[in-house]
């Protein structure tokens, strides 16, 4: 269940870490991947779509540490994107939590009676 | 099938045949994109095999791009063929529930072509019972149709009920055709929304 959870918000993370600063496809597998368990592979196709669909654009950078490395960046649509996407998602997280202030019961033992 | 890829050529090599069917030049352009994840990953010291699994099954990701490249054909000219093609990429990806939604979905498909088949010969027969009205009714002894003899001779009975009958089955027809390119717009929808969801998943999953 909680991969279809991550799912979803893969995306929202990917955009966050850009609009945190310009990021190189490596940068962004690593650093997500230290908070939450990814694979890896679906990062660049995520990439890709985003910018296929105008989110964000990219371009090469000279590294001091190897070679040139393709940078991302959101594009104006891709900051109002992103904003809408967090919205939306900061107001469902909250919606869920509060329903689980109410239904969430800790060490439930019983079968529910309330089963019709 | 999981099986252990050891080196990035072996990964770049599965990759690449999996996308053999996009245009060369997006084919380069997601290749680079994987090379340099390994040439990076090497100078930070990690070794080809530990790249290679953690970026999960070559043939998954190449479904992945396979199936954008499918849904924006389909986007662009929803036709039988490109919706199709774009299921049966979301099928190989494993988020066209197969038992559930692909029979529904088939039989769905399948009932409104039919309708659409049916009307559009039956606006033949109206143009046949039209034709029918010029023709002087003592040839027409030996061709009953079943119903009161003299309406089926009446030339003005036949003339009109064939020329409604044909606007009725057209305007059906059309009517029809709507709805099914209201059905293959709702599908593209469909596996768009799920493959946002699901794009997770797939990797995880373990796929011939």
């Amino acid at each position: 269940m909680i991969t279809q959870l991550k799912k979803g918000s893969l995306e929202l993370c990917v955009l966050a870490l850009i609009d945190h600063q310009d990021s190189y496809g490596f940068e962004i597998v690593e650093t997500i991947s230290k908070y939450v368990e990814v694979s890896e592979g679906s990062i660049y196709p995520l990439l890709r779509r985003l910018t296929q669909e105008g989110y964000t654009e990219s371009y090469f950078h000279q590294s001091t540490e190897g070679p040139a490395r393709k940078y991302y960046f959101l594009t104006n649509e891709g900051k109002e994107y992103y904003r809408e996407m967090y919205h939306q998602w900061m107001v469902f997280n909250q919606e869920v939590q509060k329903f689980f202030m109410t239904y969430h019961k800790e060490n439930v033992t019983n079968e529910s009676t309330n089963r019709k | 099938m999981s099986q252990r890829i050891e080196s990035k050529e072996e990964f770049l090599n599965i990759l690449r045949e999996g996308l053999k069917k996009l245009d060369s030049k997006t084919q380069e352009e997601i290749l680079y994109d994987y090379e340099e994840h390994f040439t990076i990953g090497l100078s930070k010291g990690m070794s080809e095999a530990e790249i290679a699994k953690a970026l999960g099954s070559p043939r998954v990701i190449a479904n992945q791009y396979r199936f954008e490249k499918a849904i924006q054909k389909a986007e662009a000219r929803p036709s039988f063929q490109s919706i199709a093609k774009a299921i049966f990429v979301a099928m190989s990806l494993g988020f066209f529930n197969l038992v559930f939604v692909l029979g529904f979905y088939i039989g769905l498909v399948g009932m409104l072509f039919g309708l659409i088949v049916g009307f559009g010969v039956s606006i033949l027969a109206g143009l046949v019972l039209m034709i029918r009205a010029f023709i002087p009714s003592f040839l027409l002894e030996h061709f009953s149709i079943g119903i009161d003899h003299s309406l089926t001779t009446n030339p003005l009975f036949l003339f009109a009920f064939g020329f409604i009958w044909i606007v009725l089955a057209s305007g059906l027809v059309v009517l029809l055709s709507h709805a099914f390119r209201v059905v293959f717009l709702a599908t593209i929808r469909y596996l768009k929304f799920n493959y946002r969801v699901i794009l997770e998943s797939s990797q995880q999953t373990k796929l011939p």
